[in-house]
């Protein structure tokens, strides 16, 4: 048995181990950190899917625990993600300033995951958020902007105190810290007051349309490879408070009857879709690797919402197969751009070019996570946009419709540019020498690209998992067998698609080998026009990719960081206001104030 | 052993002090020695002074004293915190013993006296020796602003003092507050009570009363920094505390006028803090929030957590005050760009200030969050969820401002800045951020005490 | 199993031939439109074949993978296709979404392979295409959600079947607007004009096929074929009822497949800007209304 207790603890001490290793040596102080990830990954690998963790708390105060499917799905995901990612700490940590502490925070905010989805008390909800809000906080600034911290920092504590309002309401109305107890005791005005505070926790943490701008800033200026840790697992932490909020609470707030559907849930649902538009069309216009990924991750975010608005059992396990996709799509995704940048320097697009002729095993994993983040098969990320499309079909749910075909086809033009312009095209001369990824940090990079295969031709076993979580929270799983998916308006046989592909493509392999054999030519070789072209950069097509798509929208794309801008702005107007008001110089302000709060007090009562 | 000895031998000594300059701050350092080491050795109760032992049962004017486990927290925090930051400015001003002494008489008579007439001289006493001590700033005219807004203050109080003299015929806290129970009449004891709230407010930088703070603590040192931060604004929180916990009726419009101001003051605070660009003058803005948070807490009845809340701000103040006011005098600006990078070689002071700062923001692991998660519960227990919302929202721009301050100082700017902390800073530092990590941690022995350390309502009720 | 996918690779060899067949037929047609005589029928399988015997030049492993990435892809699209509401190779699988996703992988690839030539043309007609496939692809969704809303199943059989059961019309007649606006995007899939600004030979030296040759251009003409011989057949089935028997599916294909090439051959052709305002516009407003019409209030002819 497995005690989540001793698995904290024993971050917390593994992490302080690291710490000292890393003193000594950034190396061995990073092959530490992935060994105590991956114990912790085996131990809750090992007893978790059985539920049999030990959730028994014998020295940790005020802190109890408990197993739930929901939390345990959430915690394997991310400490996967973590697993994966601890891999790229020995090539990276050396360059950054506080390195020291990098694995000690990184294995902190390890514990405060596991703490906060297997402990059933509000707040120790609330503490192990906190703890990885302000532990991860720390990571961030090691990367390339200092003041990606504060935004991250600024909207996740925004969340958590929304969060935390909602939890006190919650504790005045049932009197109990119990998660399960508390949100089942609410009902009424209080449950829409706690099930709005939550949504804004679960939006701000996801990063979905209106509280997104610190996405790609995070994401973008983030190290490297906590990038893919944001991104992927990080978020999801929005996805959970989602959960609560949408299925636990769901507040009677009126029904569509068209749809069938409460008007809150309506409404999450419309600005989810919000989110995977404007996700979606920030993401074809940015030009940062990294940050169009960061946009990504705000669409997918919308997926997610989406789904869980939907109350019934194909559509929450559509929401919960799209966490694990995107987390492994994500993870993939960005690591590969990691491993890029490691080699190279930038994130940007503009100045890479041809990295596929260096780093063919790097470009494979970018291709595979891209195509299951597209919501292609045979990749996993097909199968939960097909469980989520059905849902939608279901209750006719035109606009958000349009929301989710928009960013799934959207999906292939902002997948595709980095693929396009730092990949493929023309190997700029200034990379030449580049070399591929490292073995070690090819290892992740290999895992990461069969499970993503993986999820999209063997869903079944994932999915039975999942209906046990839908079975929890009240609603009815869906049919699996081991191959076929029974949706509500038809069945999925991925393995099928997926042997048929690969017929397919034997098919295709097999003309194209029997055919004559092409000669290999440079890729400078090309048709110009008659032109000569000698530069390799001048027959890079890489910059402002879909400009005419851009144009339309130019305008209206800064509107939402324009408005953050505005607002810190007021506040710091605000700010001096008060010392104009009441931090004067001049004495008599003060006696003004005194006099003026004397006779207000006095009016009518004395006076 | 008596308690009236932690009031005269500060005081004694304050006199002597002046006579022989050399002594003086060795006479500090024993005097606040004995001053801590007696307080173990005292028992809780009051205590008559001079044969007015039948003050209580007839109407007679007569001064006593009462020592209580809310006392005791404070003046050992008073005491020891004047004693450290002594030790810390040991060299660099030694002049300033003699108005320690003198401070740390006022503030420990403040804190232990029942007689209202009384306080008010020990309001004079403590509030002198922070007009001496505020002149090390070398800022004339900011102390000379304090001094006048101080003063203002205490006629202020003086003067509701008197009414209500005028009105129940005694100054004695515990016969005042059982004739005013007796009495019934709460809307009559509205003057009185506003003018001394206002009179407290001044010294215990509630807004709008404290335009005074910017000046001081905006120009403040190593020495006026932590004292004025740290031990001032400690112990007239605390005394604001036994005020607004026993003495003061606040009912009807006097409630709503005073949970406006406070709320006002927790959110201008950070507010302010936030549009400021100088280290000294975020930190100053943000102990009027907390200040005012604080007073919220005493007002809506939750005493325990608002002592420790008083307690872990007077310590993170100091460490704060102190890291930035000696980085300030060796950079030579208080600005938080000049001072970028400030940590890159005081790794370990950017530790503790870290933490502390962690601890102030109300973070996970440390003292400041779990004080914070209390006092919050149990404002939720008495369903005050508006307040709980103020106090977070301004706790999130508050977390945005010094989380700006912490990466900035954590990494460096284009030029490198030299500045170094003795180890006597570093150590009490250590200490300071050790103990909030402890607390943090194991929050049990926190929740060992509960609202009934103030004992003052037992003796109204018990004669 | 064996059998089934043999009867599918049938089925996309099938559709290759037809799809071919009509697209020389076709180009006659257009030449007469055009007062010429126009090719031979079969002038398109020529064509292809000589590509295919031809030795060509290559850019590098991932130009030729993206290929079989495209073909490949696009073939095992076609294998799930069905012909008549009784003939398809994997019976309840021909679900809907496969078609659009599935057929993805092969864009996706030959996008992959045309980029990877290094041309910046061809990334150039990549980019195009895509933003094409942004344009028609969420008003035809639409349209789509809302068939499947009201047959209640994905699997083109089923809704095929739908709309022969007695009593309900093809969804071109039930949907009207609907059908109009699945008649639009299904000339924006096939590349006709006004929406061919992908390959737009004038402008941009042929789109994203500009570096290809020999039998990697064949390939992709194969490829160009099954892909066409899908969008045809989808816009039939969900639309004109399907087909009881193969030659009604001829038939039907024919016809719809003649008139978008009629139409393209009257049309100009529209900037990439132009056509993704335009799609957005009314086609947009049309499918909302028709699935409001339809899904909310209930009126379907």
């Amino acid at each position: 048995m497995a005690s989540v207790e001793l698995l904290i603890l024993f971050l917390v001490g593994a992490g302080v181990i690291a710490y000292i290793l890393t003193r000594f040596n950034t190396f061995l102080g990073s092959i530490f950190t992935i060994f105590a990830v991956m114990f912790v990954f085996v131990s809750l690998a090992g007893y978790g899917f059985g539920m049999n963790m030990d959730t028994t708390v014998n020295i940790l105060p005020g802190i109890s625990f408990t197993e739930t499917y929901l939390g345990f799905y959430f915690a394997i995901i991310i400490v996967f993600v973590y697993l994966m990612v601890s891999f790229f700490h020995p090539y990276y940590l050396s360059e950054y300033k506080y390195k020291n502490s990098y694995n000690l925070l990184f294995l902190l905010s390890l514990a405060g995951i596991l703490g906060a989805f297997y402990t059933d008390n509000f707040l120790n909800l609330f503490f192990f958020f906190e703890l990885i809000i302000w532990t991860t906080m720390f990571l961030i600034p090691q990367g390339k902007s200092k003041e990606a911290a504060v935004s991250y920092f600024g909207f996740s504590i925004a969340g958590s105190v929304a969060m935390l309002i909602g939890i006190f309401i919650t504790y005045n109305v049932s009197g109990t810290f119990s998660i399960y107890q508390g949100l089942a005791a609410l009902s009424g005005t209080n449950a829409i007051f706690v099930f709005v505070l939550f949504i804004i926790a679960a939006f701000a943490k996801l990063g979905s349309f209106p509280l997104h701008i610190w996405l790609p800033i995070a994401h973008g200026n983030a190290p490297h490879p906590f990038s893919p840790v944001l991104s992927g697992a990080l978020v999801k932490l929005g996805a959970f408070i989602g959960v609560l909020a949408l299925i636990r609470i769901a507040p009677a707030t009126g029904l569509f009857t068209a749809m069938d559907l409460p008007i809150g849930q309506y409404v999450v649902a419309i600005l989810g879709s919000m989110s995977i538009v404007f996700g979606t069309l920030m993401a074809i216009k940015e030009d940062d690797a990294k940050k169009l990924l960061a946009y990504s991750s705000m669409s997918h975010g919308g997926y997610i919402l989406v789904a869980f608005s939907i109350l019934n059992g194909i559509a929450f396990a559509g929401g919960f197969y799209h966490i694990l996709a995107h987390a492994l799509a994500s993870a993939g995704a960005f690591m590969a751009i990691a491993a890029v940048a490691r080699a190279t320097g930038t994130t940007k697009m503009k100045e890479l070019g041809g990295m596929i002729h260096k780093m063919p095993i790097t470009y494979l994993a970018y291709l595979i996570a891209i195509i299951s983040m597209a919501g292609i098969p045979p990749m996993g990320g097909f199968i939960s946009k097909w469980l989520i499309f059905q849902a939608v079909i279901d209750k006719g749910m035109i606009f958000v419709g349009i929301a989710v075909f928009f960013g799934s086809v959207g999906s292939f033009l902002y997948v595709f540019r980095p693929l396009a312009a730092l990949f493929l095209g023309q190997e700029l001369t200034e990379y030449k020498k580049v070399k591929e990824a490292p073995l070690l940090m090819l290892i992740p990079t290999f895992i990461l690209m069969g499970l993503n295969v993986y999820t999209g031709v063997f869903p079944g076993g994932i999915l039975k998992f999942i209906n046990n979580i839908i079975v929890e929270l009240g609603y009815t799983g869906i049919e699996v067998s081991t191959y076929e998916i029974n949706g509500t308006n038809g069945i999925l046989n991925p393995a099928l698609i997926g042997l048929i592909f690969a017929v397919g493509s034997g098919i295709a392999f097999l003309i194209f080998i029997v055919l004559k054999k092409s000669r290999k030519v440079e890729l400078m070789d090309t048709y110009t026009a008659a032109n000569f072209v000698h530069d390799e950069h001048l027959l890079h097509y890489a910059v402002d990719f879909y400009a005419p798509l851009e144009r339309l929208y130019e305008k209206q794309s800064n509107w939402m960081t324009k408005f953050y801008t505005a607002l810190a702005e007021k506040v710091r107007e605000l700010g001096k206001l008060g010392k104009y008001l009441f931090m004067s110089k001049n004495i008599s302000t003060t006696v003004f104030w005194i006099v003026a709060i004397i006779i207000f007090l006095l009016w009518g009562e004395v006076l | 052993m008596n308690a009236v000895l932690l009031i005269v031998i500060p005081l004694l000594a304050a006199f002597i002090s002046i006579v022989s300059k050399k002594i003086a701050p060795y006479l500090l350092l024993v005097v606040g020695l004995f001053n801590i080491v007696l307080l173990f050795f005292l028992e809780n109760g009051l205590v008559f002074i001079g044969g007015f032992d039948v003050a209580m049962n007839s109407d007679l004017l007569g001064i006593s004293l009462l020592l209580d486990t809310y006392a005791r927290m404070a003046l050992w925090l008073i005491n020891g915190l004047i004693l450290v930051i002594f030790c810390l400015n040991f060299k660099s001003y030694k002049a300033f013993s003699s108005i320690l002494l003198l401070a740390m008489a006022g503030l420990n008579g403040l804190l232990l006296t029942n007689d209202l007439f009384n306080f008010f001289v020990f309001l004079e006493i403590s509030g002198i020796a922070a007009y001496l001590i505020t002149s090390a700033n070398k800022k004339p005219v900011s102390t000379f602003r304090y001094l006048v807004i101080g003063a203002i203050g205490s006629s202020l109080f003086l003067f509701g003092v008197v009414v209500l003299y005028a009105m129940y015929g005694t100054l004695n806290m515990i016969v005042m507050i059982q004739a005013i129970q007796a009495s019934g009449n709460y809307a009559e004891v509205i003057l009185p009570f506003t003018l001394m709230f206002i009179g407290l407010g001044v010294e215990a930088k509630l807004l709008p009363f404290n335009a005074w703070v910017k000046g001081v603590l905006g120009h403040s040192n190593t020495l006026t920094g932590p004292m004025i931060a740290g031990v001032y604004a400690a112990a007239m929180s605390f005394v604001l505390g036994r005020f607004i916990t026993n003495l003061f009726v606040f009912e009807g419009s006097l409630l709503i006028v005073v949970t406006v101001l406070l709320a006002l003051g927790i959110l201008a605070g950070d507010v302010m803090a936030f549009s400021s660009t100088k280290t000294r003058e975020i930190l100053l803005f943000s102990s009027i929030a907390q200040a005012s948070i604080v007073a919220l807490l005493f007002v809506n009845g939750v005493i325990i957590w608002a002592v420790y809340l008083i307690i872990a701000n007077a310590l993170s103040k100091t460490v704060m005050f102190l890291v930035i006011n000696k980085a300030t005098k060796d950079v030579g600006s208080d600005e938080s760009e000049a001072l970028r990078g400030l940590f890159v070689n005081n790794k370990l002071v950017g530790l503790t200030f870290t933490l502390v700062t962690l601890s102030v923001m109300g973070l996970p692991l440390l003292a400041g969050f779990v004080i914070k998660l209390n006092f919050l519960t149990q404002l939720a227990g008495i369903g005050q969820i508006v307040l709980i919302a103020i106090i977070l929202v301004a706790s999130v721009i508050e977390g945005i401002y010094f989380v700006r301050l912490i990466v900035k100082l954590w990494y460096p700017g284009e030029s490198e800045i030299s500045v170094k902390y003795n180890y006597s800073f570093k150590a009490v530092f250590i200490v300071i951020a050790l103990a909030l990590l402890v607390f943090g941690t194991y929050s049990t022995p926190l929740t060992k005490l509960d609202n009934t350390i103030d004992t003052v309502m037992e003796v109204v009720n018990n004669g | 199993m064996i059998l089934n996918i043999l009867i599918g690779i049938g089925i996309a060899f099938f559709g290759f031939v037809l799809q071919t067949s009509i697209a020389g037929i076709n180009r006659k047609i257009v030449g007469r439109l055009q007062k010429r005589h126009g090719p031979r029928w079969y002038q398109e399988f020529i064509d292809i074949f000589k590509l295919l015997s031809k030795r060509s030049i290559t850019h590098g492993w991932i130009f030729d993978f993206g290929v079989i990435m495209a073909l490949g892809g696009i073939i095992a699209t076609a294998m799930f296709m069905p012909l008549t509401n009784n003939f398809l190779a994997f019976e309840n699988f021909d679900n809907f979404f496969i078609f659009v996703y599935l057929i993805a992988v092969g864009m996706l690839g030959m996008a992959m392979s045309a980029s990877g030539s290094g041309n910046p043309w061809a990334s150039i007609g990549v980019m195009r295409a895509l933003t094409t496939m942004l344009a028609y692809e969420v008003p035809f969704l639409i349209v789509v959600l809302t068939i499947i809303n009201l047959t209640g199943n994905s699997s083109l059989t089923e809704i095929m079947l739908y709309q022969q059961a007695s009593g309900n019309n093809w969804f071109l007649i039930a949907l009207p607007i609907g059908g109009l606006v699945g008649f639009i995007a299904l000339m924006g899939m096939l590349g006709k004009k006004p929406f061919e600004t992908y390959v737009a030979p004038a402008e941009i030296a042929s789109g994203p096929m500009v570096e290809y040759g020999g039998k990697q251009l064949g390939m992709l003409f194969i490829m160009n074929e099954i892909s066409a011989f899908i969008e045809v057949s989808l816009f039939v089935h969900l639309f004109l009822g399907g087909a009881t028997n193969i030659f009604e599916f001829l038939i039907k294909y024919f016809v719809v497949y003649t008139l978008a090439n009629l139409i393209s051959s009257v049309n100009g052709r529209f900037k990439i800007d132009q056509v993704v305002k335009f799609f957005y516009k009314w086609p947009l407003i049309m499918a909302v209304t028709q699935a409001v019409i339809a899904i909310y209030f209930g009126w379907v002819i």
